[in-house]
């Protein structure tokens, strides 16, 4: 077979060329589009094909990244750094085993970033290139749920937060601790008919700085800040920056984060140390260790009395959970957990309500606007005795997912459907045609 | 010749369909290795003794295989004259071994039933490499202490740090731990008193009595011998002696009375004298009754049991390795002949076609029978997901090669059905496939759609990029790819990747709701989910290109064949992320496995973009020569029109 022919053979495949009269007004078309204003052009780039399927290469990239990051790093920092940034600083670290240290990294646009870009691509495409049409229908579903979830997740990212409820059996909360957030709190005790407390967050607590709050008689400088720590094995030795309080007795060192890949997730340990400076004198009370491992210490400036805890940030709310029963059950013979359940008397004064409620696994309580979910089990190291871990979320988009995945579904359904119709349509007529 | 023709796809369809049909029936009339020849002992009946391990209910026939499988890596084993014995028999060899008594004759002791494939740690053990690695008792037996020294110190090093030989050692002495319980019978065997109560160990029963048996000999000796007044230590040497030898005496005896009032236990303690005896009457008539205990089970527990036994003889997923792999043979022989002749081809391809079918009903009885043991969905642990995966792919692969009847279909289905049947074979041969899903998993409303679904994606997906290979693989190198089948062939791989996109979407959004579900969060970032998301979004970039006019049908069996790699990095990448790839290292068999993996999709994808469409040896351009049951000529669109 000749050369030509096999190219003309090949050209088979692909639609038909233009009949020869429609190639000039191709032509015009291209010279039009050349002389048309930078607007337009940049609009028909913002609406292209090419870029989503570039943008969706780098977003692809982005979540590899993500997955690989959580090796060395926590979910969450990997979640801020990465999806929930505008840019994102990717170590080459994250390419290498943990025990190897590897130097330098490269930018990458973050979750928001990508996000926004491909919306934009998406809704400009819909202005531009889209024409309403019934058998269009599948894909503006399609696309309408996937805005839904994009702006769900950022609603998310912004908005909801977990929170947790610690209760011991036969005993009663009504505090909320959120465990993603830390405080350094100084409780001025010195009433004992009122607390008045002062709280520095802990993203203020960076290494050298000096926080001065007016409520305070003395200014606290940060010696360092460990995300999470854990008791020196070898006690204290010179290295030891605490001067005063318990932090001469015990040293705590910074280890990593507990890993996003870990199958326990457990929650870090944040430690830090602080040196106080009287305001009147500017006198030193020493470096002392603030840990979340520890509990309070007493400092007494000026007559007044303050217990200084590094603490998760604690939220009152206005009702009482009573445990009055928690309920674990193994497969026999193992320790593989079979079910967990909380029997929780609940109380809120305000709205009248006293009842019995019981949570457990893939059975939450939705209360006040927040969802209660069984979460864990407690056991207390002093006397053995449990209790009940539930995780507490409030998630003003929480039904944003459930519409899009809705509209998405709906829209795969009838559109790959349609052409599959069309498919076998197609195959009956060939069908006809052999016979 | 032309008898080929008329009768060629009828005989080869027989003839196979015959030969394997034999192969799946004689498994499932006759047993695996003939268990009557020993010396007339009952293994058929005592393999059906109900037992609770890993919170389930479950027949002693599958601790015997699962415990041989995890010591030998194969459910039956061989003596040294190269004899082939079951399972249940080195159960009952592994209960009755006994250092004291046995001069180490026995067959626990002398069989080579040990696999241990770290070379270093033959060296700990002074053990010489020889073909199948595979030790008997009696070689490691000397070195114990040695072992357990070494594993003491292995076991303070974290998991994270342990370097190959720690993680292998302590691998090793998991396997003789799991040989030393079924020793001292820390089986829980005994059924629960009263319904709803816990099944018991046999080994604590032994030990509860043991203990009172102590107390009642410390007892009896003080008031005989008055040991209140004086001190044993100052007694003369013979009366020490005589002392010891009647208390011991006293303790067997008391131990004795205690224990033969407990049924149970004793049915097993006399059942292995009896095997020590090589009483074989009375070892039957104790098995038939340890049998009974399954009369008071509720009447599905005992189907399942009876099923699990059955299903353990037959291995259905096991056979579907050899029936795959003769079916993607003959499937890959019709496909090739089509470039050669194309009147053979048929009886190939409708012979592979009718074994497949054969293979996935063997297939499908092994899953459906697993689900009734397990009373959960199909998909609950890596190894049922390999068994699922290779279920749908064929599956699959049998629809499209119904719509389009081109033998490339076949081949597909054929070899990921062997491929994932191979796969789970490996996963499976370290515990109990069957195992107890942890409390948040426990449900199985989520199991059954999010799992199935986000599976059924990796089915979709495997398909797409499996058929991508074809493509390029056959338009490169054969004949056989000409312009209907070029253009059949593309289209089926588009078809694939839709399917493909809209279950993955489907099942990781089902995913999140689960999760919105269980613990309010939708979406956590996590490895496995971004795994998911990862798959999502690669075929919406298949398909976006696609309709970009940025690929065409090459392109899109490029992009199918990438497809496959994202899918092994969500199918197992993100598992090794969890366990840390340092302590496995890069010398266990699933490392080199995907390392295999992903060289070979690399290898198809570089000629695949390398040669241009226009140097391959078929293209989608007209075969030289039309086939007779093929349209003789297309239109322009490449639409076939009717012969004239």
């Amino acid at each position: 077979m000749s050369k030509k022919s096999r190219s003309a053979a090949i050209t088979a495949d692909r639609p038909p060329p233009k009949a020869p009269q429609a190639a000039p007004d191709v032509k015009t078309k291209a010279a039009v589009a050349k002389r048309e204003p930078l607007l337009r052009r940049v609009l028909q780039i913002a609406a292209s094909l090419k870029t989503t399927v570039v943008l969706l290469l780098i977003a692809m990239g982005l979540v590899f990244f993500g997955t690989l990051a959580q090796v060395g790093n926590g979910v969450w920092t990997v979640v801020d750094n990465y999806f929930r940034s505008f840019f994102v600083w990717v170590p080459l670290q994250i390419f290498f085993h943990p025990t190897q240290t590897v130097g330098g990294g490269f930018p990458y646009p973050g979750g928001w970033t990508i996000g926004f870009l491909l919306l934009t691509n998406l809704l400009t495409a819909h202005f531009l290139r889209f024409k309403l049409s019934w058998t269009k229908i599948g894909i503006w579903l399609i696309h309408t749920g996937l805005v839904v979830m994009m702006v769900g997740e950022f609603l998310t990212g912004v908005a909801a937060i977990e929170y947790r409820m610690i209760i011991e059996e036969g005993k009663s909360s009504s505090t909320l601790f959120n465990y993603r957030k830390t405080e350094l709190a100084f409780i001025d005790v010195t009433d004992p008919n009122t607390d008045r407390v002062a709280a520095i967050p802990s993203s203020r607590l960076r290494a050298g700085r000096t926080i001065t709050d007016s409520s305070l008689p003395f200014d606290v400088k940060v010696v360092a800040y460990y995300k999470n720590s854990a008791t020196r094995k070898n006690g204290v030795d010179g290295s030891n920056p605490a001067t005063a309080g318990i932090g001469r007795e015990v040293q705590v060192e910074e280890i990593p984060e507990v890993s996003g890949v870990e199958a326990q997730q457990t929650d870090d340990m944040p430690s830090t140390y602080v040196e106080l400076f009287e305001k009147k004198s500017g006198k030193s009370r020493g470096v002392f260790l603030v840990s979340t491992r520890y509990s309070d210490q007493l400092v007494k400036v000026d007559g007044r009395s303050y217990e200084m805890s590094l603490r998760h940030l604690q939220i009152p709310e206005p009702y009482t959970f009573h445990l009055t029963k928690f309920t674990h059950d193994v497969y026999p013979g193992t320790d593989k957990p079979k079910d967990y359940r909380s029997h929780v008397h609940l109380v809120d004064p305000d709205l009248n309500v006293d009842r019995e409620v019981e949570i457990y696994m893939n059975a939450p309580l939705t209360y006040r606007g927040k969802t209660f979910y069984q979460a864990d089990i407690l056991t207390m190291q002093r006397d053995g005795k449990r209790g009940t871990v539930l995780q507490v979320v409030s998630n003003p988009g929480w039904f944003m997912p459930y519409l899009s995945c809705g509209l998405v579904a709906a829209g795969m359904l009838f559109h790959f459907g349609l052409a599959l119709t069309r498919f076998l349509g197609r195959i009956s007529r060939e069908g006809e045609a052999n016979s | 010749m032309n008898l080929l023709k008329h009768y060629g796809t009828p005989l080869l369809i027989a003839f196979t369909l015959g030969l394997f049909g034999l192969y799946m029936l004689g498994s499932a009339v006759g047993t695996d290795v003939p268990l009557q020849k020993y010396d007339g002992y009952d293994f058929a009946t005592l393999r059906m003794v109900p037992i609770v391990e890993g919170g389930r209910l479950k027949p002693l026939d599958t601790l015997a295989r699962t415990a041989l499988r995890l010591n030998n890596a194969s459910e039956v084993f061989e003596d040294a004259d190269e004899k082939k014995y079951p399972a249940i028999l080195w159960l009952v060899e592994a209960m009755s071994a006994d250092a004291k008594n046995d001069s180490r004759k026995s067959l626990i002791w002398t069989a080579e039933t040990f696999k241990i494939d770290n070379d270093q740690l033959r060296n700990l053990l002074a053990l010489k490499g020889h073909s199948g690695l595979r030790y008997s008792l009696n070689a490691i037996g000397d070195k114990f202490d040695v072992l357990q020294a070494e594993t003491e110190k292995a076991s303070q090093t974290s998991k994270d740090r342990r370097d190959l030989y720690q993680t292998k050692l302590l691998e090793f002495a998991g396997r003789l731990e799991e040989f030393s319980r079924i020793n001292r019978l820390d089986i829980r065997a005994v059924p629960p008193q009263t319904p709803g109560g816990e099944w018991e160990s046999l080994a604590d029963r032994r030990k509860k009595y043991s203990t009172q048996a102590t107390e009642v000999t410390r007892e009896k000796t003080r008031a005989k011998f008055a040991l209140d007044k004086v001190s044993f230590d100052q007694l003369p040497k013979d009366q020490q002696k005589e002392i010891q030898s009647w208390s011991l005496h006293t303790y067997d005896e008391e131990f004795e009375r205690l224990r033969s009032q407990d049924v149970q236990l004793s049915r097993w303690l006399d059942l292995i004298q009896a095997y020590r005896d090589k009483d074989a009457g009375k070892f039957n008539q104790l098995a038939g009754e340890l049998a009974q205990n399954a009369e008071q089970l509720s009447p599905e527990d005992q189907r399942a049991l009876k099923l699990e036994v059955f299903v353990n003889r037959v291995a259905p997923l096991f056979k579907c390795i050899v029936l795959y792999a003769a079916a993607a043979v003959l499937a890959l022989t019709g496909l090739l002949l089509t470039g050669w002749n194309r009147e053979l081809s048929p009886p190939f391809r409708w012979a592979s076609f009718s074994l497949i079918a054969l293979s996935l009903a063997l297939h499908t009885f092994g899953l459906i029978a697993r689900m009734y043991i397990q009373g959960r969905p199909p998909v609950t642990n890596l190894y049922s997901s390999a068994v699922f995966i290779g279920w749908g792919a064929v599956g699959l692969c049998m629809i499209l090669e119904i719509v389009r009847p081109l033998g490339i279909a076949n081949v597909v289905g054929a070899s990921l059905g062997f491929m994932t049947a191979i796969i789970a074979h490996n996963l499976g041969s370290d515990n109990d496939t069957l195992e107890m899903m942890q409390a948040v998993l426990d449900t199985n409303f989520w199991l059954a759609t999010h799992v199935t679904m986000v599976t059924f994606g990796y089915v979709a997906t495997f398909v797409a990029g499996f058929l991508g290979v074809l493509f390029i693989l056959l338009g490169v190198c054969t004949p056989v790819l000409d312009r209907h089948a070029f253009k059949a062939l593309g289209g089926m791989i588009y078809g694939t990747v839709c399917l493909a996109t809209l279950l993955s979407f489907v099942g990781t959004v089902l995913g999140g709701i689960w999760a919105d579900y269980s613990w309010g969060r939708f979406w956590g970032w996590d490895p496995k989910e971004n795994g998911a998301l990862l798959i999502v979004m690669w075929n919406a970039i298949v398909l976006h290109a696609r309709w970009g006019g940025l690929v065409k049908a090459r392109g899109v069996a490029l992009l199918a064949v990438i497809g496959n790699v994202v899918t092994t990095w969500s199918w197992f990448g993100t598992n090794m992320l969890g366990v840390g790839l340092h302590s496995y290292g890069f010398s266990s068999l699933r490392m080199w496995a995907i390392i295999a993996f992903l060289v070979v999709m690399s290898g198809v994808i570089t000629v695949g973009l390398a040669i241009p469409l226009r140097s391959w040896t078929s293209n989608g351009e007209q075969f030289p020569k039309p086939l007779p049951d093929r349209p003789r000529a297309f239109n322009r669109n490449g639409e076939p029109v009717a012969a004239s």
